[in-house]
């Protein structure tokens, strides 16, 4: 059977708060598994944190995946031997590197694609801002061009990077659809066209939380169709901390990210279990 | 004859947006932006009507008049120019909202729009902005390359939250910009960081941008004085959007308040222009 498993970013535990307080790894672990998580998100980037972070996990019974900001081919080997080590579920990859036509960006990504596969690590492209994915049309392209990459999507940098219009326009929302139609993983967090992170309960930004989650459904009912019986979708939530979430004059944050963490975690369990039924209801 | 700066204040950025509905009529809006000393207003080649209305009172007021478009096609544009043209606006801005995938495409989208300003005696200027044809800004360069006589209005503010400037903003970025700035005849004035795309001028945690986009201000500024001649008049267009461009709060209210930056930022500017001035002086006695 087809299973979902939802994880929380690392990143996502940091607070940056003016007065400076942090929660210690175990902590974050500690809150991680009880708050009902299935794993973390950890930086394949960070060895020696990354190798406590994964001792804390296995004691909790947390699964991990990797992400990691690979900023030339040669030099992803390291991140590729580390998401091995660690045992990752996948390696996702922001790859910061900035070629001026799709070409060259096939071939990039191809490379790195192939040093995956002979890792035998699974290796997944994130749709994100300050890398080679910034653009969605060159991402497009990319896609076209690389029929077998399997893609990472985090639809809030689209959203802000070409300012989506409000409502979504149909062309908007095929492009959407197409990065969803080759999505193995998502990310959870709700943008609007002018700002990145936007606080879940906030009256304005209703038609957002409810586009994201749409969306969100979109994408797993794809995969579900798309992927074998025994697939296991991951679903990373990933708040990020200041200046992803938004402060106030005094510097601190307008929303309780952790709880809103929580509250992503849910509804995407939700989603899971009304696309078991719709499932059920057409087998019958 | 001396080059001369004029800096506008955008009919869009006096919307308020608020949740109790309370907005200026277009008779307070033209007046407060006369008092404060703006020089014009940027107002749109696309709204008949309220253009006409807000053209006479800004004549009443001695203020100057620039104009903006957000064109869909290409045959649909000159009536977009014909407006411009009754509004006497001193350029014409596009935000292009057509959206090809390649460059050549694009180029030869922008080439014909350019041909039909030039035809029509307006000058037209094509704003680097989110949600249109140059929402990329590695795509952007490249059609800056390919259209050498395109005349670039810079809002720089898109570019940081699209490809979400890391900060410091590296070399690599730092070339882009100014790659932009070097071609750019007009400024756009507002704040943004890499995750937001307009911020609040005085909150502490925000003075990195406000500082790095004054000098990107003054470094276009700095290129466009060099380059134009020696009567021309650069526009800078103070530009603070309302909501969803404004961060607001639970309560629905924004967070500064954005007529007061919107003063702020005139001041700024007027301050990078005197500056400017200085070093063109101390340049000649040298």
């Amino acid at each position: 059977m087809q299973k979902l498993e939802v994880f929380q970013s690392i990143w996502a535990m940091e607070r940056r708060r003016p007065d400076g307080q942090e929660w210690t790894l175990e902590e974050q672990v500690a809150m991680v598994a009880g708050a009902g998580f299935d794993g973390m998100d950890i930086y394949s980037f960070a060895p020696e944190k990354s190798r406590a972070a994964k001792k804390l996990l296995n004691d909790a019974g947390l699964a991990c995946s990797c992400c990691a900001f690979p900023k030339s081919v040669e030099g992803f080997q390291a991140d590729l031997d580390m998401a091995a080590e660690l045992e990752a579920r996948h390696l996702n990859i922001i790859v910061q590197m900035y070629p001026m036509s799709v070409a060259e960006g096939v071939d990039i990504l191809g490379r790195m694609l192939e040093m995956g596969e002979a890792s035998g690590v699974n290796v997944i492209v994130e749709t994100h801002r300050d890398c080679i994915t910034t653009d969605m049309l060159y991402t497009l392209q990319l896609m076209e061009g690389l029929p077998h990459m399997k893609m990472c999507a985090d639809l809030s940098h689209f959203v802000v990077a070409r300012e989506f219009t409000w409502p979504i326009p149909t062309r908007d929302e095929t492009w959407i659809q197409q990065v969803m139609d080759r999505s193995v993983a998502f990310q959870g967090r709700v943008a609007s066209r002018e700002q990145v992170q936007v606080q879940l309960d906030f009256p304005q930004q209703q038609g957002w939380v409810t586009k994201f989650r749409q969306w969100w459904e979109d994408g797993m009912r794809k995969w579900r169709y798309r992927e074998g019986a025994d697939d296991v979708l991951n679903f990373t939530v990933e708040l990020g901390p200041p200046p992803y979430g938004i402060t106030g004059r005094d510097g601190y944050e307008l929303s309780d990210r952790w709880e809103e963490s929580i509250i992503i975690k849910d509804w995407v369990h939700e989603i899971w279990e009304r696309l078991e039924i719709e499932s059920k209801a057409i087998q019958d | 004859m001396v080059q001369q700066l004029e800096v506008f204040q955008s009919i869009w950025a006096m919307e308020r947006r608020r949740p109790d509905g309370h907005e200026w009529s277009l008779n307070e809006q033209v007046a407060m932006i006369a008092e404060a000393g703006f020089d014009g207003i940027d107002i749109s080649a696309q709204h008949p009507d309220e253009s006409r209305a807000a053209r006479r009172l800004m004549r009443n007021a001695g203020l100057g008049c620039t104009c903006y478009a957000f064109p869909d096609s290409v045959e649909g544009f000159q009536r977009d120019v014909d407006l411009a043209l009754e509004l006497e606006a001193q350029h014409l801005n596009l935000i292009i909202q057509i959206f090809p995938a390649s460059v050549s495409e694009g180029i030869d989208v922008i080439g014909r729009l350019l041909e039909i300003g030039r035809q029509s005696g307006m000058p037209l200027t094509v704003e680097t902005h989110r949600n249109c044809i140059t929402t990329d800004l590695l795509y952007t360069l490249q059609l800056i390359e390919g259209l050498p006589d395109m005349a670039i209005s810079a809002d720089l503010s898109h570019y940081v939250v699209e490809r979400e400037f890391t900060w410091p903003v590296p070399e690599r970025d730092e070339a882009w910009m100014q790659q932009i700035l070097a071609r750019a005849v007009a400024f756009q004035g507002r704040v943004a960081s890499r995750e937001q795309i307009q911020i609040q001028l005085d909150f502490p945690q925000h003075q990195g941008w406000v500082t790095k986009h004054l000098q990107w201000w003054k470094d276009g500024m700095r290129h466009w004085r060099a380059r134009e001649d020696e009567d021309a008049v650069l526009n800078f267009l103070t530009q603070l959007g309302p909501p969803p461009y404004a961060i607001t709060g639970r309560d629905g209210n924004e967070l500064s308040d954005r007529w007061q930056e919107s003063i702020t930022i005139m001041n700024w500017v007027r301050e990078i222009w005197t500056e400017l001035e200085s070093e063109t002086a101390a340049d000649q006695s040298v």
